[in-house]
């Protein structure tokens, strides 16, 4: 494999209505960490970051929020050394699907507006970093629960190793009100009720002064499994890259303030890049059947 | 750098239940297209349906009457069994890593829209169970675990859903290609699926593209595409002892053309790009090709732009080229899966399937599409395109063995 | 004042949410489509007829027939005049 770098990060909480004990619940929560500064809410603005307005009076909220989390990754980085795009998503854009399935039953299939369907197509982040910066490289989403960011960021390394330069990789979800019900309701719920999560990783074959890790592996096991072999699976797999899970930082999903939500190691990853250093794993054990770990080596 | 063949194939859409009902829909030039019957919706428009209902489905795979399985689920599982099965009959015997990726478009959508209109007032109410198989890895899912505990599948070492709208189960054929090539996975079972729902026959008519006649591919008065459901999955293997394979996958490409979301670009951009680097990656020359499975919606803007594609790659020797939708209809997320399947049986057994519903070219092309049908005909690569939303275009190449 | 201009500007702009544009931008003649006039697109074309529908029932079959019809504000004005059955 060629040496992979993760060359800049991008992550933008927008949320609300949580109802742990440890957070006010009427107060609405916002964060953008890029590339290890905190950028204050005042002087955040999405038109700042998304500057075509035509593109941005369609977005929903998780689309503005994911292109804006690349873009920013993108900053500077030529169009054409991006060998690709990838992003995952679990859930894709609740507010415009709830939206078009509302219209669609409130109006008996007729008249309906074209764009929340649109936009409620998966890869719509993805294909709206690619047409706002020109980049036609290859273009790919992923959507498997506890594996959607898991499988974006190995398919991003993958392009580096056939020989890509830069790959942006990055993960997103919202929550709205009616689908944290059902959650709540199906026993796996994130902690805030509404909002959106987007984090983005540059990827580069170079390593330059900016360069905040090196991503060793990125690895997924699918199934129940006893707790003893899930961890001899981590060992092992800890071992294979000269290193022991003891002596290594771990950064667990659903630990953050987030809760559980699918596509969480996205910005589980972020925030190591943040507070790390040297050989750390992120752990991420989704609904019992979704098991992996990513390698890094932040610098 | 491993080569990637295809020992495996397995399909169900409107033109048939299996790879040999196919083949006798396209030898006699029947099409699957009908109306709406398995769910109710306002929208009179002609659609590919898989004839099976979900409890006949359900029948044929043996599976029990609970949990709810999502109807994309269901026409995957019985794609990709028989896929699998396909293999195992050819004297195959799947070992080492072994891995599951699925496109789709929809997911469990045929459910959740039920579930919303039913409970949205009160979503304390109904059966809460069936709404957990709404995002498409679910779906996928469902299909690993029917492959395991049912076909006999030994498991797997990896596992992941695409969702690049009508491009998806091309991606997955291509990511498992590109997987089997380093080395990652020793077989991969590949494909897509999606159910027709009111959610998606309603977006595409909302966007003005539903055709209320059936689909005319490349012809002078063609007026939009119709929509269907079904499910296509290829086995996908490094095996050097593959004698009795459909064929070899050589090429891939993804691109994205970055002209518009849902509109495609007049010059063909990205069908261009997409062409030309799944043969590079094959290393094979224009010239070599012996036929083109289009992605040929029915569209005028998608089949101007691929016509347009098409002159520019080929210039006065564009190869014979083909739509299948107005077999099927646009199966959206499955697609590439099911013509993927289409296009290794036809390099397998030199199969020439022509066009439907086509009499006088598109003014401007002149781009004529083959519209008989040939056995023995011999044809040592075939490429096929799949494109969607966002400018995502893919294409790939199938070879002889 | 023409009240019907007034009136589709500032329908124009809640349904294409041009949050940006205030009606009195928008000038009447001044092209819709495209660079050098507001920059909408075929996905706003299908917003306009929605709009016509909803708001004039006046019925486009064919999105390609939109484009004399939605030149600018004004050509959609007279548009409506000479064919809508209830402009109310």
């Amino acid at each position: 494999m060629r040496h992979c770098y993760i060359n800049g990060y991008a992550l933008i909480i927008s949320v609300d209505g949580f109802d742990s004990v440890d957070r006010d619940d009427s107060k609405a929560f916002f964060d953008c960490l890029y590339n290890g500064s905190h950028v204050p809410r005042d002087s955040f603005d999405y038109k700042k970051i998304i500057s075509d307005g035509n593109l941005r009076r369609r977005m929903g909220p998780l689309v503005k929020s994911g292109v804006a989390a690349g873009l920013l990754c993108l900053d500077g980085v030529p169009s054409d050394s991006v060998g690709g795009i990838v992003t995952a998503t679990g859930l894709g854009f609740l507010s415009d699907t709830e939206r078009f399935m509302n219209d669609m039953i409130d109006r008996n299939e007729s008249m309906l507006n074209p764009s929340p369907f649109m936009q409620s197509t998966f890869n719509t982040v993805g294909s709206h970093i690619a047409m706002i910066r020109g980049i036609h490289s290859y273009n790919m989403t992923y959507v498997h629960r506890g594996f959607s960011f898991e499988s974006a960021l190995s398919d991003a390394m993958m392009l580096i190793d056939e020989g890509a330069e830069t790959v942006l990789a990055g993960g997103f979800d919202e929550m709205t009100f009616p689908v944290h019900k059902l959650l709540v309701r199906l026993g796996s719920a994130p902690k805030f009720q509404n909002g959106e999560i987007s984090g983005f990783v540059l990827l580069s074959s170079i390593r330059t002064g900016n360069t905040f890790a090196e991503l060793h592996c990125v690895k997924t096991r699918y199934g129940h499994f006893s707790e003893e072999n899930l961890e001899k699976w981590r060992s092992d797999v800890a071992l294979s890259y000269g290193t022991d899970l003891e002596s290594a930082g771990i950064f667990d999903c659903d630990s953050s303030v987030s809760g559980p939500y699918m596509t969480d190691s996205a910005s589980v990853l972020c925030n190591a890049l943040e507070k790390g250093s040297g050989k750390t794993f992120i752990r991420n054990d989704f609904c019992g059947k979704n098991h992996s770990l990513i390698l890094l080596d932040i610098l | 750098m491993r080569d990637v063949y295809v020992i495996g194939a397995g399909v169900v859409s409107a033109a048939g239940s299996d790879l040999g009902s196919h083949i006798d829909s396209f030898r006699r030039r029947k099409s699957g297209l009908g109306k709406v019957s398995l769910f109710r919706t306002a929208l009179d428009v002609p659609a590919g349906e898989v004839s099976m209902s979900n409890s006949e489905l359900r029948r044929e795979l043996s599976l029990p009457g609970k949990p709810v399985i999502s109807r994309t689920a269901l026409l995957g599982m019985k794609a990709a069994s028989q896929a699998f099965e396909d293999a195992c009959s050819s004297g195959f015997r799947l070992k080492g890593t072994i891995g599951l990726i699925c496109g789709t478009s929809v997911g469990g959508m045929d459910i959740s829209e039920d579930f919303w209109e039913t409970h949205r007032d009160d979503l304390g109410e109904g059966d809460i169970s069936s709404i957990s198989m709404h995002d498409c890895g679910a779906s996928t899912q469902a299909i690993a675990s029917y492959l395991k505990s049912i076909a006999g599948c030994p498991g797997f070492d990896f596992i992941t859903t695409i969702s690049t709208a009508c491009s998806s189960a091309g991606n997955a054929i291509m990511l498992g290609a590109r997987m089997i090539r380093s080395g990652q996975l020793d077989y991969a079972i590949v494909g897509g699926m999606d159910s027709l729902c009111r959610f998606t026959l309603n977006g595409f008519n909302s966007l003005m593209i539903l055709d209320s006649k059936p689909c005319r591919p490349f012809d002078a008065t063609e007026a939009g595409l119709n929509l269907g459901e079904g499910a296509g999955f290829l086995i996908l293997a490094s095996d050097v002892s593959c004698r009795q394979a459909y064929c070899r996958v050589t090429g891939w490409s993804n691109v994205d053309e970055a002209f518009h979301q849902t509109g495609s670009s007049p010059e063909g951009d990205g069908p261009y790009m997409a062409m030309s680097q799944a043969l590079a990656v094959a290393g094979l020359k224009p010239s070599e090709i012996s036929f083109v499975n289009t992605h040929g919606t029915g569209t005028p803007s998608n089949d101007l732009s691929e016509s347009s594609a098409l002159i520019r790659l080929f210039q006065d020797h564009v190869p014979p080229f083909n739509s299948l939708k107005a077999y099927f209809g646009h199966t959206l997320g499955a697609s590439e899966g099911v013509e993927a399947v289409c296009c290794a049986a036809a390099v397998k057994y030199g199969i020439k399937i022509g066009s439907l519903n086509f009499s006088r070219p598109i003014p401007g092309t002149g781009l004529v599409p083959y519209t008989g049908f040939e056995e023995g005909a011999g044809i040592d690569n075939i490429i096929s395109n799949s494109f969607g939303f966002g400018g995502n275009c893919s294409s790939l190449v199938f070879s002889k063995l | 004042m023409d009240e019907l201009i007034e009136k589709l500007k500032k329908q124009l702009i809640e349904a294409l949410n041009l949050e940006e544009m205030e009606p009195e931008k928008i000038d009447p003649e001044a092209p819709l489509f495209g660079e050098g006039g507001l920059g909408l697109d075929s996905i706003d074309a299908l917003e306009i007829i929605l709009l016509l529908d909803k708001n004039y029932h006046i019925k486009i079959k064919n999105p390609a027939e939109g484009k004399a019809i939605f030149y600018s504000v004004g050509t959609m004005a007279d548009y409506i005049r000479n064919h809508s059955v209830s402009d109310k």
